[in-house]
């Protein structure tokens, strides 16, 4: 995977308040670098061009 | 018996159908065994010594009454600690689980070896709800690998792992939802698989990712893989992905040979960042099958990263409150990742799962002239129990554990089925090569999977090593 994204303690504490989370300020260092690894998947994936009329893989069947 | 630990699954259930040993008297020496032997493992949560002689003595008492006692009859298997059982608390390596009420009835995996005759003795060891790859779980203690007590047994299953591997059990369940059969199976030296998404019931099964889940056997030949396979696969209407598509067994493809199998490598994704005993161990394998072609699958590493995403997004999911309301509950090793799971944007989620339905379309075109791949299952050998979190391969740093699953998240991603092979090289650590098929081609990896066993190319004897 290409160089990581840059996460900051206080982009953990912003996000994690938007989603009602309170993260300890120990495990802070640990967040930052774990979501840094998932934001660098989320960049490699949104990156990819997709035609249109490919549609998400699950199927909802009614 | 001193031969009981090396015994198969299929050599045990011929003895007791024939009545040359008692069921109850099979379950006795593998309890004996793990008593031995498991305190310096830990490899199970919890040992059902009182249920499994009694489970075992009826069974006996049905074949005294001239019954057919199934396929699988008096072998004594293990259960991972997230298949529900009847009377035992599910507890998925999580204390915040561990508070629950046990479960009223068996998950549908375990009930099916059941009714085939096996007897559960126990439920094994496990990262805390599913989400690593290493069986370093701070509230159970570490699973050790039989191989080296020191190294790690590779997660998530890894307590069942290694107690097929050591010899306690001869088969034993485990679920991958991004590697967790292959990966142990390939760290400890025995055969895991990991079937077609939606081949096996997950019904009663605790869940990391519903997109990614399946349920699997360990083993230590092909033969009783096969025979674990063929008992647990088929439909359940009480699992909404579980394919309406037949049960296909497995036991009558063993010997057929592999005459008209087309086989290539996987390389490109599949062939960097790994260490050279691993890409050894494909090589050694694609030449034990006179294997010369070699095949690209596209955007693997992507598909990975969209793996990644899609299991984040769902475990996010399934302990956003829990993680709120009380993250101190959680194990160490998993708590900061779990929390970042809840931080990721919505709209990656979105396009990785548009990425899967891309992906899997491309992979199929490859899947039209080969029948089976070869690759790597883990990039390095079991790494030691407290590694440092980073490491160096082909000269660059990755995660020591996370990075366990680079080769097998790109596969299980669009629900391939894959067989990982033990490799063994006398003096150093065991590996595994994945042989991956067509959705519902399982019958040419058992194929592929008994050729090399018979070659002698794969094999998985049991680890006899004390514990230290």
């Amino acid at each position: 995977m290409s160089a990581l994204p840059r996460v900051t303690e206080a982009d953990v504490d912003r996000l994690a308040e938007q989603v009602g989370l309170r993260i300890d300020p120990t495990d802070r260092p640990d967040v930052a670098a774990a979501l840094a690894v998932l934001l660098g998947a989320a960049q490699l994936v949104m990156e990819f061009p997709l035609p249109e009329d490919v549609h998400p893989a699950p199927v909802f069947r009614p | 018996m001193a031969d009981g630990a090396a015994m198969t699954a299929e050599a045990i259930a011929a003895d007791v159908r024939s009545r040359r040993r008692s069921a109850r008297d099979v379950a006795a020496a593998a309890l004996e065994r793990i008593a031995q032997r498991d305190r310096g493992l830990n490899c199970f949560t919890l040992v059902r010594r009182d249920d499994a002689l009694s489970e075992a003595a009826k069974l006996d008492a049905r074949i005294a009454a001239g019954a057919d006692p199934g396929p699988l009859a008096g072998v004594p298997f293990a259960a991972k600690n997230l298949f529900d059982v009847a009377g035992v608390t599910t507890v998925a390596g999580a204390k915040i689980e561990a508070e629950g009420a046990p479960a009223t009835r068996d998950a549908t995996a375990v009930a099916a070896l059941r009714r085939a005759g096996a007897i559960l003795v126990g439920v094994t060891n496990m990262d805390e709800y599913a989400y690593g790859f290493s069986t370093e779980n701070t509230h159970h203690g570490p699973t050790r690998n039989p191989h080296d007590p020191t190294r790690i047994a590779g997660g998530s299953s890894g307590g069942s792992a290694a107690a097929v591997a050591a010899g306690l059990v001869p088969l034993s369940l485990g679920t991958d939802t991004n590697g967790s059969i292959r990966v142990p199976a390939a760290l400890c030296g025995i055969f895991g698989l990991k079937p077609t998404f939606g081949r096996v019931s997950r019904a009663g099964v605790f869940p990391l990712a519903s997109s990614f889940d399946h349920v699997g056997p360990f083993a230590r030949s092909v033969a009783d893989l096969a025979l674990a396979f063929d008992a647990i696969q088929g439909p359940d209407p009480t699992d909404q992905v579980c394919a309406e598509r037949q049960a296909e067994p497995c036991v009558v493809e063993l010997q057929r040979g592999v005459a008209g199998v087309r086989i290539a490598v996987a390389g490109g994704h599949f062939s960097a960042l790994a260490s050279a005993e691993s890409l050894d161990a494909v090589a050694r394998v694609a030449a034990a099958l006179d294997v010369t072609t070699r095949v690209t699958l596209p955007e693997a590493h992507r598909a990975r990263a969209a793996a990644m995403i899609i299991t984040a997004v769902e475990a996010a999911d399934l302990h956003l409150s829990d993680l709120r309301m009380r993250a101190k509950d959680f194990d160490p090793m998993t708590r900061p990742r779990l929390l970042a799971t809840a931080l990721v944007p919505a709209a990656a989620y979105a396009h990785a799962q548009r990425f899967r339905a891309w992906y899997r379309a491309r992979v199929a075109e490859i899947f039209s002239h080969v029948d089976v791949l070869l690759a790597p299952t883990t990039p390095y050998p079991a790494p030691p129990i407290g590694a440092p979190s980073t490491t160096t391969v082909d000269g660059v740093l990755v995660s020591t554990r996370s990075h366990l699953g680079v080769f097998t998240q790109p596969l299980s991603f669009i629900g391939l089925p894959v067989i990982s092979v033990p490799v063994v090289t006398p003096g150093a650590l065991p590996l595994g090569v994945q042989l991956v098929a067509a959705p519902f081609r399982e019958s040419a990896l058992f194929r592929v999977a008994a050729k090399l066993e018979a070659d002698g190319v794969a094999a998985a004897p049991v680890v006899s090593r004390p514990p230290d």
